[in-house]
């Protein structure tokens, strides 16, 4: 009897470690899973639309941070950001945008009280960006288009300086260089989903990982 | 090998449990520890990475996961590896936690090595299996994301590296593994090793038990191994000995009956006893029958065997009581001196019968008697067994007391005999021995008398050394006297050294105030202005007159210990006699015509005309003696002065005297009062005369007749006396007409510099205004009115400040005399107030003062000045010369400065005013006197030098260890605490003030200095009082050169 416990109770935990790895860690190891309803938005593309939201002036370089505060890969990256806006924040105009219902104060807390924050209500701003994940990089240039998307390392803690793909896609911007061409290790968005909705934003609901693995 | 495989098969599963029991808690315990530990390190990650869902969920379930296991069931294994998987768990919280840090991997060995300590290498399987799945999983889940990317987080991480690093990994736990393998198989062993040397112990101790209950028969094979060969060992021996003691036993029991049976049988009667002892013997060993032939040797017939007596003995025909030697067993037996045994008896052999029947016996045995080889008899026993070793044993024991008592019994009959025969000799004896005991008595007598002899010599020999210890300690306190007066002589010496030195040094200070005295006396006897009566001016004369001949009395203590402080040189010149003639004609004609004496001198025809000799002292000897002849001859007498060879065949006792090619003898004649015999020898010690009414009538120090001796010595004469009371004296000094040289007059002759003049010259300070702050308004006034009269100008101040003021007042003031004690500020503060202000800062000031001032003001003071004057009854006639002296030096600043401060070292003199350059050189000066610091610094610090200054040795050495570099050091040697050669020593010991150059300075030069002083690497050795020149040039050459 006790030796049937002891199994019950050891494959329950178990079971719990396993599910606690892929909630918090395996998942991300995919890429994050297109919406059903995504339309691609292609580099060059003008983002005008996007100008009384994020107030887009003539002549300035913007540098967008899809952030959500609830995402885990969202905060790995938070150094990283916090290093881009230091030496950034003369060359272009940041903003961080966040996912309507998402936390503010918390994340206020990340990453101070400095930086610009916009709400995307609806998941306006993602859309038009083509971004469906946190945490996304998108810099749009003087003329007012898509000049990179994507992620911002490799790895999801920016551990391997070679392959910051946004910062040396802002630093080429600020030489006047074209876009560079990074591959799907860039292109390809890994995080959490970018939540349009409030019910999707949740993290926490334990069922969420399979409705997005199943996708 | 084989012994532990097949003990392993034997091995239960409890003794194995047994076995692992303290391995596992051990290992348990460390798990206990461990795993909170790593929840806490999760817990401590979470706070730094914000990962507190995996650090609290995964961590806490991995422990519940163990402990509960654990719980519920403690005796299955399983929870060991539960906790094997709980180690990969957390080794995956850590790479979560830390971002995916490469070390954290780490972990997993961490683990695996926690694991070895359980000796079994199955706890390996659970982590090892995790790990793969934990990095398989990451891997396919990255390359299903993108194409041929396994580790996003490592970029150097391709495949080949990765399956590299599982190849080291897998080896790592595969190494662990074995380990595990290895000690489990090791603890197998040792426990079966443990159970076999049980088995071992308790084969043993079953041994070791029989053996304690005496079962030594038992002989099993037993394979106990060598303790077991020990213990069966151990059991024969015991055997062998407990046989051996049984035989002993029934030997000594046999003894003991036959010894007892000897004691109480009568021995006289031989048969009786043989029979007794046969039958006790043939009972004891168990004999069935025996007989017991005696030996006989008598001197008319061959040596035979008799048999006295038998034991179930039965008469046979053909059977002889009667046995020659050889003849039968028992008469062979005795031949050889030997036991003889017979078994395997023939039918017919003799039969041992009972009123039942008869048999043959199997044995039979003569045993002979013996007794230190001597044959006394023979036993011979018939048995129907066979004899053993212990019944031989106790035969061999018994015959040999059998055979003494034989011997005893046969002795006694022959004591008998000869005890008949002795009683007539007794008689006979007792005859002569009462003529023997009166032969002793004479004898004793004669002792008696030795004895009384030997007591007397014995005495006399101890009273001989009483005597002789007597002696030897009236010797030794002879001794001990001698030496006490050696020692006293030693001191006497040394206090006569000490005493002469003090003399010297004593007389010089005495005379320094007598001159003042004197000449204050003589001015005031001279009356210049008028003021005084006649009285005063008689009194003034005989301050003059008593200040004159205190002065003579000083002058010949200060010649006179010179000269035995060895302090006196001689100038060795040539002396012409005639100008002795005159001088002493100049001098003493007046003086003898004064007082009616006829005077006369006489140079000896054939006398040399010059000698060798110093004049001064010859004269001063001549002067004596003619100064004493005149004293003492009366009007009308006559006094002569002979000189000329001395007369022939005269002895001298000077060395010189001796050695010398010619004499000359000055002889004083006179007819004065003359000088007993007796006290001919005292008048030449010091302070002596002839009587002591005599210094009393003709005054005299009695000091020059003393002096004139040992000058004479000095001169390298001598002097001697011829003398008769009321006739008249000759005193003649012979001299060596060339000077021959012994070690008192070695010494060169060194010039004597003048000493300084006291008189000075005050006319050039009329009319010069001086300021005097002094706060007594006696003393002021005492010294206003005397500085007054030789035409200064005072101006009085009685405070400080007041003083201060005055000096802005009074614009022409020239000079201060400042009183260290005042009512506002201390003489100090004065000083330093006044030279704080630039328009005073050159103002001459003289400090007068009575206050004792320590070291550290003086230098203080010295710093301002350089004048002080103590307060005594004189001191305003100083006060006036250095006023005199320091108004002159407001022309001439580099003038010397004052020497008033007491003291008893030589002054140093500044001789020429230098002219050289001594631009930054820096000057360390090293000397006691602040005399000598301020004349040597107003030298030098004109001319450019720094120069830097300490009160002693050590003060020196301190300041050079501190970091005072100077270009030279000026070294007194004379100095308290640490004296100028041991700091010289010091700096030449120490490199880097090795190369310094130092010039040592002395007012008294010892013999020997100058070399020590070159030997320690002194660069020059300059006496005081010092030449400045010289000086100046030794410090030039030594300047550094400037680098070009």
């Amino acid at each position: 009897m006790k030796k049937f416990l002891v199994a019950i109770i050891l494959t329950t935990i178990g079971t719990i470690i396993v599910a606690l790895f892929w909630h918090e860690e395996y998942r991300y190891s995919l890429p994050t899973p297109l919406p059903p309803d995504y339309q691609e938005v292609t580099h060059g593309s003008c983002l005008s639309a996007i100008g009384k939201y994020v107030g887009l002036q003539p002549e300035e370089n913007y540098f967008l941070h899809f952030f959500n505060p609830d995402c885990p890969c969202s905060r790995f990256n938070v150094p990283h950001i916090e290093h881009l806006l230091q030496t950034y924040q003369y060359s272009i105009r940041f903003a961080v945008i966040l996912p309507e219902g998402a936390d503010q104060a918390k994340a206020r807390r990340l990453l101070g009280d400095e930086v610009r924050m916009i709400v995307d209500t609806d998941g306006f701003l993602a859309k038009s960006c083509g971004v469906y994940a946190t945490p996304q990089a998108v810099i749009i240039d003087t003329r007012q288009a898509l000049y990179f998307r994507g992620n911002y390392n490799r790895a999801r803690f920016c551990t391997y300086p070679g392959t910051n793909f946004a910062e040396i896609s802002l630093q080429m911007l600020l030489r006047q260089k074209p876009a560079p061409n990074w591959g799907s290790l860039a292109t390809q968005a890994y995080g959490c989903q970018f939540p349009v909705h409030q019910s999707d934003s949740s993290l926490w609901k334990p069922w969420s990982f399979i409705s997005q693995t199943a996708q | 090998m084989n012994m532990s495989k097949s003990a392993h098969l034997n091995m239960t599963s409890a003794q194995k449990k047994l076995l692992f029991q303290e391995i596992t808690d051990r290992s348990d315990r460390i798990f206990r520890l461990f795993l909170p530990l790593s929840f806490l390190a999760g817990l401590g990650l979470a706070v730094v990475y914000d990962t507190w869902l995996i650090a609290l969920l995964v961590g806490g379930l991995s422990l519940v996961a163990y402990f509960l296991t654990k719980q519920l069931l403690p005796e299955s294994n399983l929870y060991q590896y539960v906790g094997s998987a709980v180690l990969a768990i957390f080794m995956a919280q850590f790479i979560f936690q830390m971002h995916g840090l490469f070390e954290m991997h780490f972990f997993a060995f961490v683990g695996c090595t926690i694991l070895i300590t359980y000796a079994n290498w199955r706890l390996q399987v659970p982590l090892l299996v995790l790990v793969v799945i934990h990095h398989g999983v990451f891997a396919y889940l990255q390359f299903i994301g993108v194409d041929g990317v396994f580790f996003t987080q490592l970029p150097y991480m391709d495949l080949s590296t990765f399956l590299f690093h599982v190849v080291l990994a897998g080896l790592i736990i595969f190494i662990c593994g074995l380990w595990g393998y290895y000690m489990e198989k090791q603890v197998i062993q040792d426990g079966l090793r443990a159970l076999e040397a049980e088995r071992t112990l308790q084969t043993n101790l079953l041994l070791a038990q029989r053996i304690k209950e005496g079962k030594f028969e038992e002989e099993e094979e037993l394979s106990g191994g060598p303790l077991s060969e020990a213990l069966i060992d151990m059991r024969n021996h015991i055997r062998q000995s407990q046989e051996k003691e049984e035989a002993e036993k029934y030997i000594n029991l046999g003894v003991s009956q036959v010894t007892g049976l000897l004691a109480e049988i009568d021995q006289e009667d031989i048969i009786q006893m043989s029979r007794t002892l046969l039958t006790a013997v043939a009972k004891y060993i168990g004999a069935n029958q025996a007989s017991f032939f005696l030996y006989e040797d008598q001197l008319e017939e061959e040596p035979f065997l008799q048999m006295i007596s038998g034991y179930a003995f039965q008469k046979r025909k053909g059977l002889q009581h009667r046995i020659s030697l050889g003849e039968g067993l028992v008469g062979q037996c005795a031949l050889e001196r030997h036991p003889i045994s017979i078994e395997q008896l023939p039918e017919d052999f003799l039969r041992i019968t009972s009123s039942l029947g008869e048999a043959i016996p199997t044995e039979v045995l003569a045993w002979p008697l013996l007794v230190d080889q001597q044959l006394l008899g023979v036993m011979e026993f018939a048995t129907f067994g066979h004899l053993t070793a212990s019944q031989e044993a106790f035969l061999t024991e018994i015959a040999p007391r059998i055979a003494h008592a034989i011997a005893i019994s046969q002795a006694q009959k022959k004591t008998q005999d000869l005890l008949s025969a002795s009683e007539e000799l007794k008689q006979e004896l007792q005859e002569s021995n009462q003529q023997l005991g009166a032969q002793t008595e004479a004898l004793l007598a004669s002792e008696k008398d030795l004895k009384a002899q030997q007591t007397r010599l014995l005495e006399a020999n101890t009273e001989l050394e009483k005597q002789a210890t007597e002696l030897e300690e009236r010797h030794q306190a002879i001794e001990q006297a001698r030496s006490a007066l050696a020692l006293k002589a030693e001191e006497l010496k040394a206090s006569n050294a000490y005493k002469s030195e003090f003399l010297a040094n004593m007389s010089h200070e005495l005379r320094t105030p007598l001159n003042s005295i004197l000449i204050l006396a003589n001015m005031l006897s001279e009356n210049q202005h008028g003021s005084l009566k006649p009285k005063e001016v008689e009194h003034a004369e005989v301050i003059y007159k008593a200040g004159s001949d205190l002065l003579t009395l000083i002058n010949d203590i200060l010649d006179l210990s010179k000269i035995e402080s060895g302090k006196l040189d001689v100038l060795m010149e040539e002396v012409g006699l005639e100008e002795i003639h005159n001088d002493m004609e100049m001098i003493f004609r007046e003086v003898a015509e004064q007082k009616q004496v006829d005077f006369s001198i006489e140079i000896k025809e054939g006398s040399p005309t010059y000698l060798t000799s110093d004049r001064i002292r010859l004269e001063q000897i001549l002067k004596n003696f003619l100064s004493n002849a005149i004293k003492f001859t009366p009007p009308q007498g006559s006094v002569k002065l002979r000189i000329g060879a001395p007369e022939p065949l005269i002895s001298f006792q000077h060395e010189g005297l001796r050695q010398a090619s010619g004499v000359l003898a000055f002889s004083v004649e006179d007819t004065g009062i003359g000088i007993p015999p007796e006290k001919q020898a005292l008048i030449f010690e010091a302070f002596q005369q002839a009587d002591g009414s005599t210094s009393r009538q003709y005054g005299g120090t009695g000091l020059g007749l003393s002096i004139s001796v040992t000058l004479a010595s000095l001169l390298g004469g001598e002097i001697r006396l011829e003398s008769e009371e009321g006739t008249g004296s000759c005193f003649t000094l012979f001299l060596p007409t060339e000077h021959v040289l012994t070690p008192h007059t070695a010494k060169p002759k060194v010039p004597a510099k003048a000493s300084p003049n006291i008189a000075q010259n005050f006319s050039s300070i009329e009319g010069k205004e001086v300021l005097l702050v002094e706060d007594s308004p006696h003393e002021s006034e005492a010294i206003s009115k005397y500085l007054g009269e030789q035409g200064l100008i005072i101006h009085q101040a009685f405070e400080g400040q007041a003083g201060l003021n005055m000096l802005t007042d009074e614009p022409q003031i020239a000079c201060i005399l400042l009183d260290m004690r005042l009512p506002d500020m201390s003489g100090l503060e004065f000083l330093e107030t006044l030279k704080s202000q630039e328009e005073f800062s050159s103002l001459p000031v003289i400090v007068h003062t009575a206050m004792e001032l320590n070291q550290e003001t003086q230098l203080r003071i010295m710093q301002h000045t350089a004048s002080m004057v103590l307060k005594a009854s004189s001191s305003h006639e100083r006060l006036l010369g250095e006023i005199a002296g320091l108004l002159s030096q407001t022309t001439a600043p580099a003038a010397a400065p004052s020497q008033e401060i007491s003291s008893s070292k030589e002054p140093l003199i500044i001789s020429a005013p230098p002219t050289a350059s001594l631009e930054n050189i820096r000057v360390l000066l090293v000397d006691d006197d602040m005399r000598n610091v301020y004349a040597l610094s107003s030298l030098l610090s004109p001319l450019g030098a720094v120069v830097e200054s300490a009160m002693d040795g050590k003060e020196a050495l301190s300041m050079l260890n501190g970091g005072f570099f100077p270009d030279c050091i000026l070294l007194d040697i004379m100095m308290p605490g640490m004296d100028g050669f041991a700091c010289l020593q010091q700096i030449r010991s120490q490199e880097a003030h090795a190369g310094i150059p130092v010039f040592i300075m002395t007012a008294k030069s010892r013999e020997g200095d100058q070399e020590k002083s070159k030997e320690l690497g002194a660069q020059a050795f300059l006496p005081k009082p010092l030449d400045t020149a010289l000086l100046l040039e030794h410090i030039l050459s030594f300047k550094p050169k400037p680098v070009a």
